[in-house]
């Protein structure tokens, strides 16, 4: 038994180590290539971590060969547009100035259904006030709409505003983030002011505590259970 | 691109790996095989002394590739050849000729295919 705990240990490592060299992507953006090889190395995983009559080398092999078959195909499908055809195929145009492409549903196997289905979950519940509609390599649609249905901006209203920075996180479950906090531009001295303007003393008394886009500072108590 | 040079190096390294224990699998189990032979021989002969002698120095040549074999093989196959050579010592100790025999063919047969399942072959790859 304490067999299986160590090798069930190992692998759960590989496995952890060899999805991040991967790369991050959820699974819903995945290309289908890559969710096969996803899939294949749980399964890789699991084989050898229940049988301990089968070496850990026939689990860790087969799982280091298909992350580096992987991370070679994906640079090469950067660098290569023929082989990133190959390997992800292209985006499909289904719908083109407001026209249904009905060969191009067919070769891809959508029905009307569908495409209406999927056009409602992108929010455009009418066929009509659709320009463009692209089925991305991962299945996934683009909707570009007419003119006249597009979401108004605040270029069209000319309205001008700055541009917002992206929120910072500075304290972490009673963890200082100091990096951050230097990053920001701020210092411990800044940060103390603010907690005792919310009556805090401690910075592990504090949840979460960050700055958003337009540079305010917002925090949330830890709950005393 | 520090990851991709990395797969490569992993890629090549267990390619060099894959070629070498190949090897290793087919020397070490030609030598067995020769040794086998050897205490077939013995046995058909009645030879008990030197059938003694040849099953040690296969047992003692067994014990030293075993440590590799377990790391690389499944443990069916070497669990089988254990079990083989424990009944040929009692089966020679005994001096009992047919089921030594026997049990030499098996111990045969279990070492021609673990050799055979290595070799990069199309029969095997499918």
């Amino acid at each position: 038994m304490l067999i299986m705990f160590v090798r069930a240990f190992i692998l759960y490592f590989l496995v952890v180590v060899v999805m991040r060299m991967m790369g991050k992507r959820q699974i819903a953006q995945m290309q289908p290539f890559e969710l096969v090889i996803t899939l294949l190395i749980a399964e890789l995983a699991a084989t050898p971590m229940e049988n301990a009559s089968i070496p850990l080398l026939n689990g860790v092999i087969p799982i280091l060969t298909l992350l580096s078959v992987q991370v070679i195909v994906s640079y090469l499908s950067i660098k290569s547009e023929t082989i990133s055809n190959i390997i992800c195929g292209k985006p499909s145009i289904l719908i083109s100035k407001g026209v249904v492409d009905q060969s191009e549903l067919r070769r891809l196997r959508i029905n009307m259904n569908d495409l209406l289905e999927q056009l409602r979950l992108k929010d455009y519940p009418n066929i009509s006030d659709v320009e463009y509609c692209i089925m991305e390599t991962n299945g996934d649609i683009s909707v570009i709409p007419k003119t006249g249905k597009a979401q108004v901006s605040l270029e069209d209203l000319n309205i001008s505003k700055q541009q917002e920075q992206l929120p910072v996180t500075l304290i972490l479950d009673g963890q200082l983030l100091s990096k951050n906090l230097m990053n920001a531009g701020f210092n411990e001295d800044w940060l103390e002011q603010q907690l005792r303007k919310h009556k805090i003393d401690k910075i592990d008394e504090v949840f979460f505590a960050f700055l958003t886009s337009s540079k305010e500072f917002h925090l949330q108590k830890k709950q005393i259970s | 691109m520090k990851v991709v040079i990395i797969t490569i190096v992993i890629l090549a390294l267990f390619l060099g790996g894959a070629f070498y224990f190949a090897e290793y699998i087919n020397i070490n189990s030609g030598k067995m095989l020769n040794n086998i032979d050897r205490l077939d021989q013995a046995v058909l002969a009645e030879d008990w002394e030197s059938a003694q002698t040849q099953l040690q120095e296969i047992e003692r040549d067994w014990i030293k590739i075993l440590k590799v074999y377990e790391v690389i093989l499944e443990h069916y196959d070497l669990d089988e050849i254990n079990k083989t050579l424990v009944k040929i010592e009692k089966y020679i100790e005994v001096e009992e000729k047919n089921l030594t025999l026997g049990e030499i063919s098996q111990l045969k047969f279990v070492v021609e295919t673990i050799k055979e399942r290595e070799v990069f072959s199309i029969s095997n790859l499918f």
